[in-house]
């Protein structure tokens, strides 16, 4: 479940609050080299806009297009529902800083 | 001016060649013209014009020399131009065109559904945190354990070698083909299973006193075609599982023996097989610890069989030399004490004796228990040994366990207990032939049964030398069984091949059944028994095949309980009946005695 350690525990008044923000994949349809590539790029797309969700997965989405193929799919935000069809093998789902989610997928 | 006259450019050039010299003659003769007169004007004039045609045309010849000239006129001179081409066309052969279309399978894909909310998010965060922690927690705890366990873990694998190698649970392989084993069996027989299980002739409400039985499975083996059945034996605790003994009463050739236990849900094979090397003449599952069998062999010895661990080699087995009979062992039975510690063996054998054997951790060790002496009639000779009589049945009291009958050669019925070893509690001349089997009543155990070779079953009850009941059935008696659910049922097996079930309280007289249960005109019956729990019986044969039938409901009958009220158990009702039955049997003084004396010749 988790790829990268990079564990961020700020304990706030007597370590009550741990905030994580390393990320967490939820769901991970991928191959493992894909896989990691994509964490890092979605993990650099929220960290650069952090403030804006739609430049961030505007980033994400063109990149993928460029690495992976056309007509991925993505979706950052904090509180969302979702039902998508995704292509085998192509999806990837992970929480990130605590209080953010993404998620990417293909389907053409 | 050049292409239109060629006629006139060609004699104006060939005039100019030869004008040429004209010209310079002219230009010669023009001063000299000129001089002369005008007599030479006219052909000069005729030069003139046309030497002025000439002149005048002499540049248009000399300037367009490209004047194309057609060949017809021309001599053969060949004329060399760049222009001059020709053209010449040819198609060549196009390839055919084919369309070839084809459509690939799209992307495999499949719906994904999630709902992201700030809890979920911190709760999987938690979850994973504490994840974290646990495999910290485990490693740490795995680095001691190493350091220390190391040596424990290695005193157990040398534990696990050393220890008594245990017959393997089935393998999966094993495990999946018995299965499939028993279940085609079952599919093949089963119409023997419904009628097993279903069948009531509907025929015995209309017989009163008669009763059939059904013929179910047949269980052999292929190995002991040549054997006869001697012993069966119920597992109490599986009720679909019995033991069969196989040897052979034949005396002249010793064979080797076999002992094999079947279940009911596979007719076609026995689940385990156990050879011996002598014929084996009695067998006894014990009560509670069903695994355990002990045989009585025909030299005397006794082996006991696990068989959960092995069926090649005995668990123990007695000492070929000393710590055996002497002759054939026809009986044995476990003792029903149960005692955790020891287990023990009765047997009897035709060498006269009893004996006891205990079983230890590993061995058995033999007890004399008590020796058949004739008391009457001793031989007098200068030894003055006592006359031992030869055993041949041995059973034990249902609820006393120290009590037990045994029935000799000799036809005579002893009563005796573990506590003594030289009296007879009791002592009776029952039969003229060997007493082939002594059976005590289940639900009252004063009454007993006994069957001889000397076609009579007898009915006993303790303390009356004569019998209650006696039965002569036509031919040599070989076995006898009471039910198991009723206390006035009982079964005879003889040697022309038939069962007789009696019902003592419906027909004191006469059996509800005499049916031939083999196939084979030759074929005797050997011994019978009970199912415990349903309403069968088996019966060995001699050629090597246990037959089951199941009983038709005349011979099943049950007391009802009495119609007010009283809530009464099964067994108190049957000892209700039998008790019933013996008093109208008994008169106080003088016993009854009832003599069957017709036989059905069928």
């Amino acid at each position: 479940m988790v790829d990268t350690v990079e564990a961020k525990k700020e304990d706030v008044e007597t370590g009550k609050k741990i905030i994580h923000s390393h990320p967490l994949v939820r769901h991970c349809d991928m191959p493992d080299e894909m896989r990691n590539e994509t964490i890092e790029l979605c993990v650099t797309a929220c960290e650069k806009h952090s403030s804006n969700n739609e430049s961030a997965a505007k980033l994400i989405k063109e990149s993928m297009d460029v690495k992976f193929g056309p007509s991925w799919h993505a979706v950052v935000g904090e509180g969302f529902g979702l039902e998508i069809t995704h292509e085998c093998r192509n999806l990837l789902y992970m929480f990130f800083a605590g209080n953010m989610a993404v998620c990417v997928w293909k389907c053409s | 001016m050049q292409c239109s006259d060629p006629i006139e450019i060609k004699s104006a050039l060939a005039q100019i060649g030869t004008t040429g010299s004209e010209e310079k003659v002219e230009e010669e003769e023009e001063p000299e013209v000129d001089g002369e007169g005008g007599a030479e004007e006219a052909p000069a004039e005729k030069h003139d014009e046309p030497l002025a045609e000439v002149i005048e045309k002499p540049p248009e010849p000399v300037a367009p020399v490209a004047v194309p000239v057609a060949i017809s006129s021309n001599p053969p001179k060949k004329l060399t131009n760049q222009f001059n081409f020709c053209e010449r066309g040819s198609l060549t052969l196009n390839n055919p065109s084919r369309e070839v279309s084809t459509q690939t399978n799209p992307p495999s894909r499949i719906t994904f559904s999630a709902s992201i909310t700030q809890w979920a998010i911190y709760d999987a965060y938690m979850e994973d945190h504490e994840q974290q922690e646990m495999k910290e927690k485990e490693k740490k705890e795995k680095e001691k354990e190493k350091a220390t366990l190391a040596p424990q873990k290695k005193e157990q694998e040398a534990k696990k070698q050393e220890g008594v190698q245990e017959k393997s649970k089935f393998t999966s392989p094993e495990k999946a083909a018995k299965i499939l084993e028993r279940m085609s069996n079952q599919n093949t027989y089963d119409e023997i299973i419904q009628d097993f299980k279903y069948w009531e002739d509907p025929s015995d409400e209309f017989k009163e006193e008669e009763g059939t039985l059904l013929p179910l499975w047949k269980f052999s083996c292929d190995k002991a075609q040549n054997y006869s059945v001697t012993s069966i034996c119920w597992n109490e605790n599986c009720p679909d599982i019995f033991v069969a003994g196989y040897g052979s009463f034949d005396f002249k050739r010793r064979k080797a023996g076999l002992m094999c236990v079947y279940t009911m849900k596979n007719p076609s094979y026995p689940e385990h097989l156990v050879a011996v090397k002598s014929e084996v003449l009695a067998v006894d599952i014990h009560m509670t610890c069903t695994s355990l069998i002990v045989l009585g062999l025909s030299d005397g010895n006794i082996a006991v069989f696990d068989l959960t661990k092995s069926c090649e080699t005995p668990l123990h087995t007695s000492n070929s030399v000393n710590n055996k009979h002497s002759a054939a062992v026809w009986q044995v039975r476990w003792s029903k004490e149960l005692s955790q510690t020891e287990m023990t063996i009765y047997s009897i054998s035709a060498d006269g004796q009893v004996l006891s054997w205990t079983l230890m951790q590993n061995e058995m060790i033999k007890m004399k228990l008590i020796s058949l002496t004739f008391s009457t009639g001793m031989i007098h000779s200068d030894d003055s040994c006592p006359l031992t009589g030869c055993g041949t049945a041995l059973t034990f009291h249902p609820t006393e366990n120290n009590i037990f009958l045994v029935g000799t050669e000799e036809g005579r019925i002893y009563k005796c207990s573990t506590a003594y070893t030289s009296i007879f509690l009791s002592e009776s001349e029952a039969h003229y032939m060997p007493v082939q089997q002594v059976d005590f009543n289940r639900f009252n155990p004063a009454v007993y049964a006994s069957c001889s070779g000397d076609w009579r079953v007898k009915i006993w009850e303790d303390n009356r030398k004569e019998p209650l009941f006696e039965f002569d059935l036509g031919s040599p008696v070989e076995d006898v069984a009471w039910a198991p659910y009723s206390s006035t049922v009982l079964a005879a097996a003889t040697a022309d091949g038939r069962v007789h079930v009696f019902d003592l309280n419906v027909n004191k007289y006469r059996p509800l059944c005499q049916q031939v249960v083999t196939q084979k005109k030759k074929c005797k019956l050997t011994k019978v028994s009970f199912n415990p729990k349903h309403s069968m019986l088996i019966v060995g044969d001699s050629f090597g095949g246990v037959s089951s039938v199941k009983m038709s409901p005349n011979l099943r009958k049950k007391q009802k309980p009495p119609k007010k009220g009283m809530i009464v158990d099964h067994e108190t009702l049957e000892k209700l009946k039998l008790d019933k039955l013996l008093s109208l049997v008994r008169e106080p003084n003088k016993p009854l005695m009832v003599l069957e004396t017709e036989s059905n010749a069928n």
